[in-house]
């Protein structure tokens, strides 16, 4: 595979314009120790880049609205921002880029902090090293195209899966914030068990008895919570924000639609949770030292959140503290009534497919079907709100017919050919 | 370079969930690693295919990571699993390409363990240094073209090719299979008219110079001796050069392999279907070129096609006629796919480095079962090379030669075999070679029951080189495996691996039509042949069971 780099610089000529990059010395944490001025000079020599700029601080309040005045000024154009690492859906740099005019989905934050910076001592080759990763960030933009977020909106009411303490708390929190609530304990009674109310017992600070640790009265006191005692959830379907929930209680089935979920864990509750985890497809992770917040927040699982209330902790003050960002999280995305994710979903070239099936039979989201266009004729059709954009399918067809949005094969090849063409030369 | 100054260039597909955040992770708790790592995020381990994974080593990463979640702990359910699957049949594929395998690697990632993440990538990078650099098999050639020279250069194909003796009878178009099943498809024809106001300006996005199968049913058909398909793939060398890159199926993964085979010099390991009961040599009069079964074996292992079983069944027919041929290890692809696609330069290095082989083997006849080895070396080869001083013969002319000197003998069969034959495009149409495969069934004592389209005028399968995956080429392929149901044959034969890979594809999965419509068991006919002449040896037979009771399977 020979390119001519010349030949590709001329088609970024006509189809997609120059790119911009932009360094961020995050305040000495990248400065010290990758030669930003040294990589920012290579880096305007590499194809297709417009201009390099370094500034101090982008996330500050500053360092934001210079970035949305210059990049006023290439407006229309691409972006690689070189700073810490981005979170793929609160992307900090989104507002600036679209104030800009310029569609967020044509730029990418390169991860220049944490995955060079911060664990390459030798500077050289922290250099040298963040130079090809900016390449391979470059290369990879060029293949995208502008897109819209998903817009999902929210049915106003929310499953709290489990009637024990961090259930109890969670359902006041959300239920005084105005939002309707469900909740379901597999047993007669609320407040959770032995173990539990051990937990309770343990207060960490004098002071801490005074936080409002949720008792029964309170749940019944509230309107807006209604109680299902000795049920389960059998069923859950549907999409992101509305979801389709079937509950067996003692006075026969329920259906429910739900625009967000609460899986509540108690001490112990992990075992009985496997098969509701199953059901949900989330991953449930053992406490460990460091918070995930990424994994158990519900914008992250498509609605559906994992609150831990376990002796790990230490006491039930700890518990909560930790749990309050999360449902905090939730809260807000439910009162805003709708929440937009990034559109990284599975697209059909339907001239390409045919109609095999074996994305289908890989989907484990039920996102695809096969759908008869003519007599001797059928092609794959992605539903887009119950894809997750895993790209299992773009794996499963053989035929290139199936692609990934931002991060498919294509984006994965440039990127990759950005990176090692950097080290060749 | 000295083992010490070795700085094993490793890239990373981590997946947003469990080997990004763990490499976030160790940012933040500072765990250090080799800056010779470079990590590229991505949704799901699942969504890294071989294809990607294939060209980062050929690219010249000395190894290749995917970092994913753990066990049973993949976001998207099992994800991590389905990448898994894919890893094994690559690694089994580098491995035959003589790469090591450790130099693809999967990796399971808790989030929060930044320091386990430093401390996997550190002793795979250790591993990898002590493995040794990977052979450097990108060739760097500055790309000079331009449209003018592009358009010049399809002026001097229209010469080469003789499309400028086209009259447009339009005979060429009336055979032409695409436009049945794909009514907006522009014939070769149209392309030679096309070419004189000057094609070389939308080359680059022209999709119907990628959609012709090269059947060369328009080539059979001219009066005027036109070569479309040679002039197809000069417009398909001249696109390359403006920057096109054909969509290959399987992402590339066996374009790439080719190349790799065409770059390196690497000790192979292509011998494995060789099972204890065959007899081969290392260097004879016969040579017999087995091609790349071995590779696409390894790609399609999960298709369970038992391509092995191809060249298992020709040696030992050839061994049950007394003859020992000679099997190399150092055979290179032939460079079909590569020629068909566009990129002369690669297939010259394959070209050379096999015509050197068989020289030093001192072979008088080379023999060959898939018909486009047969067809590269026998027209193309000679195209470059001038003639070759060995005869070159497909294995059903060998095999039809061998019965009429009295070295191969068929018994008598009493069960009822019924099959119908597929000429692949490249023996019937391109070579006609359409008798010695009929003469054999006969001899072997099947009976043949002719599809519609047969011989010359037989119909493709629908791919070649990996380019053709499409809708279209679907219909064509089921509309191709409904002739052959509908002669009432027990057996569909082949000749030709790719037709037989193909056309089972297209009737492996969910269809459109009912089932019982297309699907007809498909059989490479050397096994057939095989079989049946074990059979009588076993006194037992139920040829193509899948309890056969002499089993041709050599794994």
């Amino acid at each position: 595979m020979e390119e001519s780099i010349e030949m590709e610089e001329d088609k970024a000529e006509g189809n997609s314009g120059k790119v911009v990059v932009y360094l961020c010395e995050c305040r000495g944490e990248i400065s010290n120790h990758i030669d930003l001025k040294s990589a920012s000079e290579r880096i305007s020599q590499l194809p297709f880049v417009g201009s390099v700029r370094i500034h101090e601080a982008l996330c500050s309040e500053e360092g934001r609205s210079w970035l949305r005045n210059d990049l006023k000024e290439h407006s229309g154009q691409r972006a690689v921002i070189g700073a810490c690492s981005s979170d793929i859906q609160q992307n900090m740099f989104a507002r600036e880029l679209e104030e800009a005019g310029l569609n967020k989905y044509l730029s990418e934050q390169i991860d220049l902090r944490e995955l060079c910076a911060w664990v390459h001592p030798e500077k050289d080759k922290a250099t040298d090293k963040a130079v090809s990763l900016i390449n391979g960030g470059i290369r990879k933009i060029i293949t995208l195209e502008p897109a819209e977020d998903l817009t999902f909106s929210l049915e106003q009411a929310t499953l709290v899966i489990g009637g024990g303490l961090s259930g109890m708390w969670a359902a006041l929190q959300i239920a005084e914030a105005g939002v309707r609530v469900y909740l379901v304990e597999r047993t007669g009674v609320l407040g959770g068990d032995a173990a539990t109310a051990d937990m309770i017992s343990r207060v960490a600070e004098p002071g801490d008895s005074e936080i409002a640790i949720p008792t029964t009265d309170d749940i019944h006191r509230v309107k807006e919570i209604e109680i299902f005692l000795n049920s389960e959830v059998e069923e859950i379907n549907g999409i992101f924000g509305n979801r389709k929930v079937k509950l067996s209680t003692p006075s026969g089935m329920r259906k429910l639609s739900v625009g967000t979920i609460v899986l509540a864990m108690d001490q112990g509750f992990l075992e009985k949770s496997k098969k509701v985890a199953d059901m949900l497809s989330i991953v449930i992770y053992d406490k460990s030292a460091m918070r995930i917040d990424e994994i158990s927040s519900a914008l992250n699982n498509r609605g559906i959140c994992v609150i831990e209330f376990t002796g790990d902790h230490g006491d039930v003050v700890s518990s909560i503290e930790e749990a309050k960002s999360t449902v905090t999280q939730l809260i807000k995305i439910m009162r805003d009534g709708t929440v937009q994710l990034p559109r990284i979903i599975a697209k059909v070239d339907e001239w390409r497919c045919r109609g095999c099936g074996r994305c289908k039979e890989v989907c484990e989201f039920g996102a695809i079907t096969l759908v008869k266009i003519e007599e001797d004729e059928q092609i794959a059709k992605i539903d887009e709100k119950l894809c997750e954009g895993c790209g299992s399918c773009t794996f499963a067809c053989c035929n290139g017919a199936m692609e990934l949005t931002v991060y498919g094969a294509d984006q994965m090849m440039e990127n990759m050919i950005g990176m090692i063409e950097v080290v060749r030369s | 370079m000295t083992e010490s100054e070795f700085e094993p260039n490793i890239i990373v597909f981590a997946c947003n969930w469990g080997g990004y955040p763990a490499a976030k992770m160790a940012g933040k708790e500072r765990a250090k690693y080799p800056p010779s790592v470079k990590i590229i995020r991505v949704m799901c381990g699942g969504s890294v295919d071989m294809g990607i994974l294939m060209q980062t080593l050929e690219r010249g990463a000395d190894g290749v990571i995917i970092a994913g979640c753990e066990e049973d702990r993949c976001h998207f359910k099992s994800g991590n699993a389905k990448s898994m699957e894919g890893v094994d049949r690559l690694k089994r594929l580098i491995s035959i390409l003589g790469l090591d395998a450790r130099r693809i690697k999967v990796l399971r990632m808790h989030p929060a363990d930044g320091i386990g993440f430093a401390e996997k990538i550190s002793e795979y990078v250790e591993e990898i240094r002590q493995l040794g650099p990977i052979p450097k098999m990108i060739s760097e050639r500055p790309r000079t073209a331009t449209l003018e020279s592009v358009q010049k250069d399809i002026e001097d194909l229209t010469e080469d090719t003789g499309a400028f003796r086209c009259v447009e009878c339009g005979k060429c178009t009336g055979v032409c299979p695409i436009p049945k099943f794909e009514p907006e498809y522009s014939v070769p024809r149209m392309k030679v008219l096309l070419s004189a106001d000057g094609i070389a300006e939308h080359l680059a996005e022209d999709k119907d110079i990628w959609l012709c199968t090269t059947c060369g049913l328009c080539n059979s058909m001219c009066p005027f001796k036109v070569d479309y398909c040679g002039f197809i793939a000069g417009l398909r060398e001249g696109a390359r050069s403006l920057g096109h890159q054909p969509t290959c199926a399987h992402k590339g993964v066996i374009h790439s392999s080719i190349r790799v085979m065409a770059n390196s010099n690497l000790t192979q390991n292509r011998l494995q279907w060789v099972g204890n009961d065959l007899r081969i040599n290392e260097g004879g009069d016969v040579f017999y070129f087995v091609g790349c079964i071995p590779h696409l074996e390894a790609v399609f292992s999960k298709r369970e096609l038992r391509l092995p079983n191809i060249p298992t069944a020709v040696v030992k027919l050839m061994n049950a006629a007394g003859v020992v041929p000679t099997v190399s290890n150092d055979e290179k692809c032939c460079g079909h796919d590569l020629l068909w696609t566009g990129d002369e330069n690669n297939f010259l290095k394959l070209m050379d480095k096999n015509l050197e082989l068989i020289k030093k083997s001192k072979a008088k006849k080379v023999v060959f079962s898939c018909p486009e080895c047969y067809r590269t070396f026998l027209v193309d080869y000679q195209d470059f090379e001038g003639d070759l001083d060995f005869e070159m013969m497909h294995v059903t002319e060998y095999l039809d030669d061998l019965i009429n000197a009295g070295k191969l003998n068929f018994p008598e069969i009493d069960e009822d075999i019924s099959v119908t034959y597929h000429d692949s495009c490249r023996l019937g149409i391109h070579l006609e070679v359409t008798d010695p495969p009929r003469r054999l069934i006969e001899a072997a004592g099947m009976k043949l029951f002719e599809m519609e389209n047969t011989k010359n005028r037989s119909y493709c399968c629908g791919n070649c080189a990996w380019t053709n995956c499409s809708s279209t080429t679907m219909k064509m392929q089921l509309a191709r495996m409904k002739e052959a149901k509908n002669t009432g044959a027990d057996y569909l034969l082949t000749s030709d691996p790719k037709c037989q890979i193909h056309l089972s594809c297209a009737i492996s999965e969910e269809l459109p039509i009912e089932r019982e419509l297309v699907e007809i068991p498909i059989k490479d006919i050397a096994i057939a042949l095989a079989e049946l002449l074990e059979a009588n040896q076993c006194k037992q037979y139920s040829i193509g069971t899948e309890k056969s009771t002499c089993n041709m399977d050599s794994s």
